[in-house]
């Protein structure tokens, strides 16, 4: 009786012992479920299941020995039985990927411990394009893979024009780097020349101008025709005495509105640089009360405006 | 105009006018999303509450194969097809609330693309912040700038405070209030507070190098500065006034831009209304807490004042009225190490600069950049010429020892004559011309007047015998150079008697 009591205590105080310590050795990791594609452009490889977002860096994607083959390797990862019998699984071709092979990969380490992960062979229809795990689109019950088109290899001469497309930016994007604060980021003598290109002065010799003044006019009001009426009274009506003052041939390129709720009581006229006469001139014949600007760095993508009028509330 | 082309316009015209009387609000939520991003919507709304009720399990139907909602199975058994407008507009009612203190939000009113704002994370990442990065938003004069702000005080909206229900434009409800050492205050939404984390607009650890915000700038006197030449070629003068404040200005020029505002006014003299414009320079961060003297008139400037912005906070206007017919050229800021900024304005008397009557005369077109700049440095031959000449030129009027000056000049004039020589158009070549006859017209003057000094000088002291030949070849080359230019005969003859000086 005796024996049979300290053989119970000792097993209850095993039992005791040993669950917090399997706790404890017991490591985080992923559960995979399910597999599925969703087309698009890019198409992504989902899986579903439980994960661990802090193990997500451990996740190798590489690239195989023929084109249109990937490697996925999943660190700590078990595959759920239950709900993937089956290890090899196929696609509709035109989805983008082809077929996925799965394999579940358990060794035992020293000391007692276990490694698994899983792996994963992706055979996409085409060869070119890239895997790679899209982290924002990934969390606690999914893991998403995006297949992206692979871009053009670029010969010698593209390489050489993209890279002089970087690393010369026009004045406009040198402006608005400063703006960003960057300019520290330029050589020497290259902030020397700004000092001294950015004086308006300097700007004046600089410039050419040009024969035709583009003018895009965009709603910023509640009252639908605004911009159009607007256009109408600078095409129609003012075209001549502005032409004369400005010295250039003034032409409306865009008529459109603004975002939805973007209301400004005032109309506004932004200008690029060595636009500011012309600016005043609109602002001169348009009705009420205007604000000229000078265009901010982020409308300067607006290739071939040289004005922008925001029609305000106040444009009758 | 061809028959042709008349319709082309009349078609033209038509189509920019449909687009501009398309209702603004036709571009509503969207009802229905993606397949991914239905899954996505339909995980995070799982177990979180609508209204007061638990939402058991969530599911994603489609309509189409692209038009994806939701179904959602609420604690009372109840199920309800969920479409993606109203999930939006009950997250920004409060209706909807997720599991761990989080939030849903949806950045563009436009599209279903969503985000999770987790609040316990945001509360932590602001109450350990020491500065505040502001990026400035659409249609501010600021717009897309950062300033960063040293943080006093993060708080909830308090019961009873004025913006408590009030919403942004969006309709998001403002929850909470950034408090700035310098006094300023923030008052953010849900979206806002997701939109800050992502961006990086919170920093806890600030560098040696940021320039952070505190005290705001007191403006402490206004000083005007004389008018002086700033480009003799083109007879283009500079004035200016320096605004004094308290400290010194951690800002760089970029942030102090400038508008020109119209106001229709009574006029004073004769009490009709008239719109009136005025050039107001801003400058962040900054206050008027006592009277500052401004000035009636300063050159073609009138009523030059400091006022306060009394839209946003912690902003003045360096303000002056202005007759936009004469106001040719922008003002340039500079800020001093004296705990000042000055601001440069230009008066141009050469009215080719506009080179209005050239239009006029003449409609042909000429074939070239419509860009109002060269874009260097990625340059042509001509480019890198051209800049070079630019460059020299603003060096040289910047010199104040007229013989460098004129050394300079001349090298200006040679690589005008090298941009000619590369010129790729008439447009090209035009620009270098012009530039050359601008700089001709004015050399043969400054070159006899500096002539003259120098053989007034040699006379008043004594110079060493090699110095003094070096300068007298010098001389003899420059008149040399202004005798083939010179367009005047009074020019010619004194060039002429001071080589004879000289020689």
């Amino acid at each position: 009786m005796r024996k049979i009591c300290s053989l119970l205590l000792s097993i209850c105080a095993l039992a005791v012992l040993a669950k917090p310590t399997l706790a404890q050795e017991l490591p985080s990791g992923h559960m995979v479920d399910h597999l599925d594609v969703i087309p698009g452009d890019p198409s992504y490889l989902t899986i579903r299941g439980v994960f661990d977002e802090s193990l997500f860096s451990a996740i190798q994607v590489e690239t195989g020995n023929t084109p249109g083959k990937f490697q996925v390797s999943i660190p700590q990862a078990f595959l759920n039985n239950v709900t993937l019998p089956q290890k090899e699984m196929a696609f509709a071709e035109e989805d983008g990927v082809k077929r996925v092979e799965l394999q579940e990969k358990i060794s035992r380490t020293g000391g007692g411990n276990v490694d698994f992960l899983v792996d994963m062979q992706i055979f996409t229809s085409t060869g070119d394009v890239s895997l790679e795990l899209d982290r924002e689109k990934s969390d606690g019950q999914q893991l998403a893979f995006a297949l992206k088109p692979m871009r053009k290899r670029l010969g010698s001469q593209d390489r050489e024009r993209a890279r002089s497309q970087i690393s010369d930016p026009g004045i406009d994007d040198m402006a608005a780097s400063a703006g960003r604060g960057e300019r520290q980021l330029k050589p020497m003598a290259s902030q020397a020349r700004d000092a001294v290109m950015l004086h308006p002065v300097a700007a004046l010799l600089m410039y050419q101008q040009p024969l035709q003044l583009n003018v895009s006019v965009l709603n910023a009001s509640t009252k639908d025709q605004n911009a159009q009426r607007l256009a109408i009274l600078l095409d129609r009506q003012q075209r001549q005495k502005l032409e004369e003052q400005v010295g250039m041939r003034l032409e409306v390129t865009n008529i459109s509105s603004v975002r939805e709720g973007m209301v400004l009581p005032k109309t506004k006229i932004y200008f690029r640089p060595n636009f500011m006469k012309a600016a005043l001139a609109l602002s001169e014949v348009i009705p009420g009360e205007q604000l000229v600007e000078q265009m901010p760095s982020s409308h300067k993508g607006r290739m071939g405006t040289d004005v922008e009028v925001y029609v305000g509330e106040n444009f009758e | 105009m061809s028959k042709q082309r008349q319709i082309r316009t009349v078609v033209g015209w038509l189509l920019l006018i449909s687009v501009s009387i398309l209702p603004k609000g036709i571009l509503a939520f969207p009802e229905y999303t993606a397949k991914l991003n239905a899954i996505k919507l339909a995980e995070t709304l799982d177990k979180g509450l609508y209204r007061d009720l638990r939402i058991s399990s969530v599911f994603v139907k489609n309509r189409t194969n692209d038009e994806h909602f939701l179904q959602a199975v609420l604690e009372d058994g109840s199920s309800q097809e969920w479409k993606l407008d109203q999930i939006y507009e009950w997250s920004l009612k409060d209706q909807l609330q997720l599991t761990g203190n989080r939030v849903l939000v949806f950045p563009s009113s436009e599209s279903t693309e969503f985000g999770i704002l987790d609040k316990n994370e945001f509360y932590r990442l602001v109450l350990t912040s020491q500065a505040y990065v502001k990026t400035y938003g659409e249609h501010d004069l600021l717009e897309g700038k950062r300033m960063t702000y040293g943080i006093r005080r993060f708080r909830m909206l308090h019961p009873g405070e004025e913006e408590q229900f009030a919403t942004d434009d969006q309709g998001n409800r403002f929850r909470y209030v950034l408090e700035l050492d310098n006094g300023g205050r923030e008052i953010f939404t849900y979206l806002d507070a997701y939109q800050l984390m992502n961006n990086g607009a919170f920093i806890q650890e600030p560098l040696e190098d940021d320039i952070i915000l505190s005290q705001p700038f007191l403006v402490r006197e206004l000083v005007a500065l004389p008018r002086q030449v700033e480009d003799e070629l083109r007879n283009i003068w500079r004035f200016g006034v320096e605004i004094i404040f308290d400290q010194n200005i951690a800002l760089t020029p970029d942030l102090i831009p400038y508008q020109i505002v119209e106001q229709n006014l009574r006029d004073p003299e004769t009490g009709l209304r008239k719109n009136q414009f005025f050039i107001q320079v801003m400058i962040p961060n900054a206050e008027k807490i006592r009277e500052v003297p401004g000035f009636r008139t300063l050159e073609y400037l009138q009523h030059v004042e400091v006022v306060t912005d009394v839209e946003h906070q912690q902003r003045i206007f360096l303000k002056a009225q202005i007759n936009p017919q004469i106001f040719e050229l922008p003002p340039f800021v500079e800020v001093t190490s004296n705990n000042s900024i000055v601001v440069n304005f230009f008066s141009v008397t050469d009215q080719s600069v506009t080179r209005r009557q050239q239009f006029l005369e003449s409609r042909i077109p000429i074939a070239g950049l419509q860009s109002a700049f060269f874009s260097y440095p990625q340059e042509t031959e001509f480019e890198r010429y051209y800049l070079q000449a630019v460059e020299q030129i603003r060096s040289a009027q910047r010199q104040s020892n007229l013989h460098l000056k004129i050394e300079t000049y001349l090298n200006a004039l040679d690589s005008l004559h090298e941009a000619a020589l590369q010129a790729q158009n008439d447009q090209e070549i035009a620009q270098a011309l012009l530039q050359r006859d601008t700089l001709l017209k004015t050399l043969p003057d400054l070159i006899i007047s500096n002539t003259q000094r120098k053989i007034l000088e040699s006379t008043q002291m004594e110079q060493d015998s090699i110095q003094m030949e070096e300068t007298r070849r010098q001389l003899l080359s420059h008149l040399d150079r202004a005798a083939d230019f010179a367009p005047q005969r009074e020019q010619q003859q004194k060039i002429a008697s001071l080589r004879n000086i000289l020689r």
